[in-house]
C-alpha cells in the first residue's frame, strides 16, 4: 500500500447531527432508555434546560426523537423516546465510527 | 457532562439514579427497627397478636409517607424514566425470587416448630438466620443493581451476635442488634436523602408547565 495515499475513510457517512458531542450523549442515553422526561435526561446528560431544549427540538426536527405529552396524576411530564429511525441512525453511527476508527492508520 | 461514552454502563447509572435517594434505605431501617421491638414488647408481657397490630400501625404511616417522598420529592427532582425490557424481566425475576425466598423462609420456620432441626443450638440458630439475611438481601442487591444491600444482609446477618455482645456490656432487652443496625441504615439513608435533595434541586421545567 502506498503511505502517499490518504486513507479512505467513511467520513461523509457520519450522522453530524449526532455526532455533536452534547447529542451523541442525549442519543446514547435515549438508546438505553425506553422513555425518559426532560428533568431526568437534563440530570443525567448534565446540559442547561436551554442548552438540551435546543438539542431535543434538533433531533425531534430530524425525526429521531419523539415527543409524548402525559400526565401523572395531576402533574403533567413530557416524555423522550427514540423513534425507530432515531434507532437506526444511531446503530448506524456506532458502525461507522467503529469501522472509520478502526481503519486509522497507527 | 460526561468524558466516556459506555452504554452499558450509562445505563447501569440511569438505573442506580433511580435508588439513590436513601429513603429505601431509610423506610428499610426503620422498618427493622421497628420489627426489632417485637421481641421488646413480648418481653414485657404484650401477646404477639397485639405487638404485630401495634407494629403494622406505627409501621403503616411510614410505609405510606416512603410513598409520598417518593412521589412528592424525588419524582419531581430526578424526573421520570421508563427503563427497556431487559429491567422489566429483571423486576419480575426477583418478584419470583421474592416470593421462593418467603417460601423457604416459613418452610424452615414451620420445621424449627416441628423440631425437624433437632437440638439446634444458638450459634446453630444464629448461622441459619444469617444465611437466610445473607442469601435473601444479596438476591435482591444483585437483580436491583443495588450494592449497598450486600452490606446491609452481612448487617442484620451480625445482628443477633451483636445482641449478645451488647448483653455483655448492659442488661437491656432494648436496644438490641436489629435495633442498632437498623439505626444505622436508617442514618444512611437520610444522609443520602439530604445528598440527593443538594445534588437534585428543584428546576421549573418550562416544558411542563
Amino acid at each position: 500500500m502506498n503511505n502517499n495515499n490518504p486513507p479512505t475513510l467513511p467520513i461523509e457517512e457520519i450522522d453530524k447531527l449526532i455526532h455533536e458531542p452534547a447529542r451523541l450523549l442525549i442519543m446514547a442515553n435515549l438508546y438505553v432508555l425506553a422513555k425518559a422526561d426532560f428533568t431526568f435526561l437534563m440530570n443525567q446528560v448534565g446540559l442547561t434546560w436551554g442548552n438540551l431544549s435546543a438539542h431535543m427540538s434538533k433531533l425531534e426536527q430530524a425525526g429521531y426523537v419523539h415527543v409524548e405529552k402525559t400526565f401523572v396524576g395531576k402533574r403533567p411530564y413530557t416524555l423522550f423516546h427514540l423513534t425507530d429511525s432515531g434507532r437506526t441512525a444511531f446503530q448506524q453511527y456506532r458502525q461507522t465510527m467503529q469501522q472509520m476508527l478502526a481503519e486509522l492508520p497507527k | 457532562m460526561s468524558t466516556q461514552l459506555d452504554l452499558q454502563n450509562l445505563e447501569r447509572t440511569a438505573y442506580r439514579a433511580t435508588f439513590q435517594d436513601g429513603l429505601f434505605d431509610a423506610m428499610l431501617g426503620l422498618t427493622m427497627g421497628v420489627m426489632s421491638l417485637l421481641s421488646w414488647l413480648e418481653g414485657i408481657g404484650w401477646q404477639r397478636p397485639f405487638a404485630y397490630l401495634i407494629l403494622f400501625t406505627i409501621l403503616t404511616p411510614i410505609w405510606i409517607a416512603f410513598i409520598a417522598l417518593k412521589k412528592g420529592i424525588v419524582a419531581p427532582r430526578l424526573g421520570l424514566v421508563t427503563f427497556a425490557a431487559a429491567r422489566r424481566k429483571q423486576r419480575r425475576q426477583l418478584f419470583w425470587a421474592n416470593i421462593l425466598m418467603v417460601l423457604l423462609t416459613l418452610l424452615m420456620m414451620v420445621w424449627g416448630k416441628q423440631g425437624r432441626w433437632g437440638n439446634l443450638t444458638d450459634g446453630g440458630a444464629m448461622i441459619i438466620a444469617g444465611t437466610i439475611f445473607i442469601t435473601g438481601f444479596s438476591v435482591i442487591a444483585y437483580f436491583l443493581d443495588y450494592p449497598r444491600l450486600y452490606l446491609y444482609g452481612w448487617l442484620f446477618a451480625l445482628a443477633e451476635p451483636l445482641s449478645m455482645a451488647v448483653k455483655t456490656v448492659i442488661e437491656t432487652p432494648f436496644p438490641n442488634g436489629f435495633t442498632l443496625i437498623a439505626l444505622v441504615i436508617f442514618a444512611v439513608g437520610l444522609v443520602a436523602f439530604i445528598q440527593f435533595l443538594r445534588r437534585y434541586p428543584l428546576i421549573e421545567n418550562p416544558y411542563e408547565q
